[in-house]
C-alpha cells in the first residue's frame, strides 16, 4: 500500500470564499466565512482551542455547504482533496494519506476538515480505500509558519524533515510526496528531500487536472564529507560549534551549516542530508585496534549493522557491569557470547571493546579503562546499516 | 419555529414622537422594527391565514410568544445588536470594518463625593476616540466570543450599511377635487433594508403558517415571511466566580425604569455597572380598541448590565439566559436577555 504525504494549505477556505463558490452553493444558502477566517488566519496552532467559536462556525459552513454542492461530492473543494483523488486514481490501489499541517490554526482546521471529507461516505465514493491520517499531536509541524523566519528555518523545516522520516520510515519506494497544497516556500526544500531519498513527488498544477510528477535527477550526495566530519555533525545534532575552532570543517561543509556570529549549527539542508547519511550508515568512533578487531568478528559486525546502530534497540540491551562498580556500559546481546563495550560522549558513540567470548568479556569487566584516552585515540568509522528487522 | 422576515419594499417604523396630520411635518424612523411591531404584524398574518375577525384577534392569538429575535445580513451572517459596552472607533476608513473595544471597569474612589448610583463606571480604551456601539451589529461568532469573554476586540457592522434611510415626501389630496390640500406637506424617513432580514422565533401557535405576506410597520408596507433557513441557538456561557453580565438582545421595559430587578426571577444580585443609551419610546395604536396604546420608555437593545451575585451560575443561566426579563410585554419579545461571562478583574 502506498503512503501519500500531503502538505496542507488553506485552499479549502480560499476556494469557498471565491465569488464563483457563491454561485455554486447558491446565494440563498451561502454562508460567508470571511470574517471568521480573518479572525484566525494569522493565529498559531496553539491558539486553536481559544478560537473555537470562529473555528466551529467555519467548520459548520464548509461541511454543510462546501463538502457537497448540488447534492454531489465537491471533489475540487480544495487542492489537497483534488490531488489526493487524482493520485489515488492513478495508483489504482488503496493508500494511506498523512496530512501535514503548518503551525497555524487555518492549516490545522483545513486538515481536520479534509480528513472529515474522506471519512464521509457522501463525499468520498472512490473504488479504492483512502485512509486519511491526521493527528494534531504529531502532524502539526511546530515552527512551520511565516511570521517568524528564525523559527521557520531552525524549527519548522527541521521538524518537517523529522516528520517526513518518521512517516516514510525507510520505505521510500512506496512513499509519494504530494505538494499541491501548503506553503510555496516549502517546495524547494521538499524537492531536495524527495530527490535525496528517491521519493516520488507529485502535484496538480494550478487549475488543471493534470497530475505532474517531478522526475528523479541523477544527484549523488557526497558521503565522504559526512564520514570525514562525522564527529562534528554528530555534535551539531545537540549543540553548536565554534567556527574559529572548527574552521576547516566550516569551510568544507558550509552548505550544510548556518552561522550566527561565531557559532555554527546545522541548517535544515544539513539536517536532511546528515539524517539521510545516518539512515544508511552507522557511524561510531573507535581506536584503530578495536576497529581492526571488529573487522575480524562477523557476529559483532552483524550486531552493529542490524541492531546496535538503533538507539532504542541498543538501550533495550544495555547494562552497567559489573553490578558493584558499574564501570562499563555493555551491550549484552542475550543468550550468546557477544558483548560490546561502549560509552557516549558529546553526541558521539565510542566503542572501546568487543567480545565474541563471554569468559573474555567477564575477565575484562573487572578492569578499568581510560575514557579520555579512548576519546583521544578514537577515529570515526562507518558501517552500512542492514535493513533487516531489529 | 423560527421565521425569516424579508422586506419587499421600504419600511417605516415611527419613533415615539407625535405625528399628527396637519400639525407635524417630519417623522423619523427607528431603523429596526420593535418587537411590538413584529408581534402585531405576525398576529395579523395569523388572523388573515385563519380568517379571524378583527375583534377576535387578540383573544385567538394570546398564546403567541416571541422567544427569540436576531438579524441576518448578506451571506447569511447572523447578527445581534452590538453590546453597548463596546466602544467603536469614531473614524474608520471606508475600506475597513469598524473596530470596537470592550470597556473596562473602574471602581469609583470612596473619597470622591458623587451621586452616581453604581459602584463602577465603564471606560473605553483611551488610545482612540470611541463612541458607544449604537446602531451597530455583531456577528454570531464575535458575539459568542463576547459571551465567553474570550477577547476584548471586535469587528462590528454598522447598521447603516444594511439599513439605509430613504426619506419620502408626501402630500395630502382633496378627495373631491384631487388637488393638493394646503399645509399637509410631510416627510417620513423610510428604511430600505439592503439584504438584512429579521429572524424571529415564536411559539404558542402550532398552526402558524410557514410562509406568507405581512404588513410590517407604518404606511402599509409589505414584507414576506418564511421558515428560517437554519435554526439558530445561542450557546450558554461558562460562568465562574461571582460576576456576570446581562445583555439585552431586544428593548426592555422595566418597572424600575432603567434597570431590571432580578429579584423578580429569584436572583439576588448587585448591579455594579451598566451600559445603556437613550430610551426608546414604545407606543403605537391599538386597532382593536381604536385607541393609542400606553407609551413606555424602553431600555434599548444592546444594553448591558454588570452584576455581582452569590447565586449559583447554573441558576442564573436557567432563569435569565434566553429569557424575557421585561416587566411589560414580555410575550412580545421585549427584554430578551443573554447571560455572558464577566471576568472578575479587568484583563
Amino acid at each position: 500500500m502506498k503512503t501519500l504525504i500531503t502538505t496542507v494549505g488553506t485552499s479549502l477556505f480560499t476556494n469557498y470564499m471565491k465569488p464563483e463558490a457563491i454561485d455554486e452553493v447558491g446565494k440563498a444558502n451561502y454562508e460567508s466565512i470571511d470574517k471568521d477566517f480573518r479572525k484566525i488566519e494569522k493565529l498559531a496552532a496553539t491558539d486553536y482551542e481559544e478560537s473555537k467559536n470562529a473555528v466551529d462556525a467555519i467548520a459548520s459552513s464548509i461541511s454543510t455547504y462546501w463538502f457537497c454542492v448540488n447534492n454531489k461530492p465537491n471533489t475540487e473543494a480544495s487542492a489537497e482533496i483534488k490531488s489526493i483523488l487524482k493520485i489515488s486514481a492513478n495508483l489504482k490501489e488503496d493508500c494511506e494519506v498523512y496530512l501535514l499541517a503548518t503551525d497555524t490554526v487555518t492549516s490545522r482546521l483545513a486538515a481536520e476538515l479534509i480528513k472529515q471529507w474522506f471519512e464521509d461516505k457522501n463525499c468520498y465514493q472512490g473504488e479504492y480505500a483512502i485512509k486519511v491520517i491526521f493527528n494534531p499531536e504529531r502532524h502539526i509541524i511546530p515552527g512551520l509558519q511565516i511570521k517568524d523566519k528564525k523559527a521557520f528555518q531552525n524549527n519548522g523545516l527541521v521538524e518537517l524533515l523529522n516528520r517526513f522520516y518518521s512517516i516514510a520510515g525507510n520505505n521510500y519506494a512506496n512513499t509519494i510526496l504530494n505538494i499541491t497544497g501548503g506553503f510555496k516556500a516549502l517546495i524547494p526544500y521538499l524537492t531536495i528531500l524527495a530527490q535525496v531519498n528517491q521519493v516520488k513527488m507529485q502535484y496538480i498544477f494550478e487549475d488543471t487536472d493534470t497530475l505532474i510528477e517531478i522526475p528523479f535527477l541523477p544527484l549523488k550526495i557526497d558521503d565522504e564529507l559526512f564520514e570525514r566530519w562525522a564527529v562534528q555533525f554528530a555534535q551539531l545534532e545537540s549543540d553548536f560549534l565554534k567556527r574559529g575552532e572548527n574552521y576547516t570543517f566550516w569551510q568544507e561543509a558550509q552548505s550544510c551549516l548556518e552561522v550566527n556570529g561565531d557559532e555554527i549549527m546545522l541548517n535544515s539542508l544539513g539536517s536532511a542530508l546528515w539524517n539521510k547519511y545516518k539512515a544508511r550508515f552507522f557511524t561510531f568512533l573507535a581506536p584503530d585496534d578495536v576497529w581492526q578487531e571488529i573487522q575480524t568478528q562477523q557476529d559483532i559486525l552483524r550486531i552493529l549493522q542490524n541492531k546496535f546502530h538503533d538507539e532504542a534497540a541498543r538501550n533495550n540491551k544495555k547494562e552497567l557491569k559489573p553490578k558493584k562498580s558499574k564501570t562499563h556500559m555493555v551491550y549484552d546481546d542475550g543468550d550468546n557470547n557477544n558483548r560490546i563495550y561502549y560509552f557516549e560522549h558529546q553526541g558521539n558513540l565510542y566503542i572501546y571493546k568487543t567480545f565474541e567470548s563471554e569468559p573474555a568479556a567477564i575477565e575484562y569487566m573487572n578492569k578499568t579503562f581510560d575514557k579520555n584516552n579512548v576519546i583521544h585515540m578514537s577515529k570515526p568509522h562507518r558501517l552500512p546499516i542492514s535493513q533487516q528487522e531489529i | 419555529m423560527q421565521l425569516e422576515i424579508e422586506a419587499l419594499d421600504t419600511l417605516f417604523f415611527r419613533d415615539g414622537k407625535a405625528f399628527a396630520a396637519g400639525e407635524d411635518v417630519w417623522a423619523d424612523s427607528t431603523g429596526l422594527p420593535s418587537p411590538a411591531c413584529i408581534y402585531g404584524a405576525l398576529r395579523a398574518a395569523y388572523a388573515v391565514a385563519h380568517g379571524i375577525a378583527p375583534e377576535s384577534i387578540e383573544d385567538r392569538t394570546k398564546s403567541l410568544k416571541i422567544t427569540g429575535l436576531h438579524y441576518v445580513i448578506p451571506d447569511n451572517q447572523i447578527c445581534l445588536p452590538a453590546p453597548l459596552d463596546l466602544g467603536v472607533e469614531e473614524y474608520t476608513p471606508l475600506s475597513k470594518q469598524p473596530q470596537a473595544s470592550l470597556a473596562t471597569r473602574k471602581v469609583l474612589p470612596d473619597d470622591v463625593r458623587h451621586n452616581f448610583p453604581l459602584s463602577q463606571v465603564l471606560e473605553f480604551p483611551a488610545d482612540k476616540k470611541r463612541l458607544m456601539a449604537e446602531n451597530c451589529l455583531l456577528d454570531k461568532t464575535s458575539f459568542e466570543s463576547y459571551l465567553d469573554a474570550e477577547t476584548d476586540s471586535f469587528e462590528v457592522e454598522k447598521l447603516s450599511t444594511h439599513v439605509c434611510a430613504e426619506p419620502k415626501i408626501g402630500i395630502a389630496r382633496d378627495n373631491a377635487t384631487h388637488s393638493v390640500v394646503e399645509g399637509r406637506l410631510y416627510r417620513v424617513e423610510m428604511q430600505r433594508f439592503k439584504g438584512l432580514k429579521v429572524i424571529v422565533e415564536i411559539c404558542g401557535l402550532n398552526d402558524f403558517p410557514e410562509s406568507g405576506l405581512l404588513k410590517l410597520g407604518g404606511e402599509a408596507k409589505a414584507a414576506r415571511f418564511s421558515l428560517a433557513r437554519k435554526a439558530v441557538t445561542w450557546k450558554q456561557p461558562q460562568l465562574d466566580g461571582q460576576f456576570f453580565k446581562l445583555y439585552l438582545a431586544t428593548p426592555a421595559i422595566f418597572k424600575q425604569g432603567e434597570r431590571p430587578d432580578l429579584s423578580d426571577f429569584g436572583i439576588d444580585a448587585e448591579l455594579i455597572a451598566a451600559a445603556t443609551a437613550k430610551p426608546l419610546a414604545i407606543g403605537g395604536f391599538d386597532i382593536q380598541k381604536n385607541q393609542p396604546k400606553p407609551s413606555y420608555q424602553a431600555v434599548p437593545a444592546g444594553s448591558v448590565y454588570y452584576y455581582q451575585s452569590t447565586a449559583a451560575p447554573q441558576t442564573i443561566i436557567e432563569k435569565l439566559h434566553g429569557k424575557s426579563i421585561s416587566t411589560v410585554y414580555p410575550e412580545q419579545g421585549f427584554g430578551l436577555a443573554l447571560v455572558t461571562r464577566l471576568q472578575e478583574q479587568n484583563p
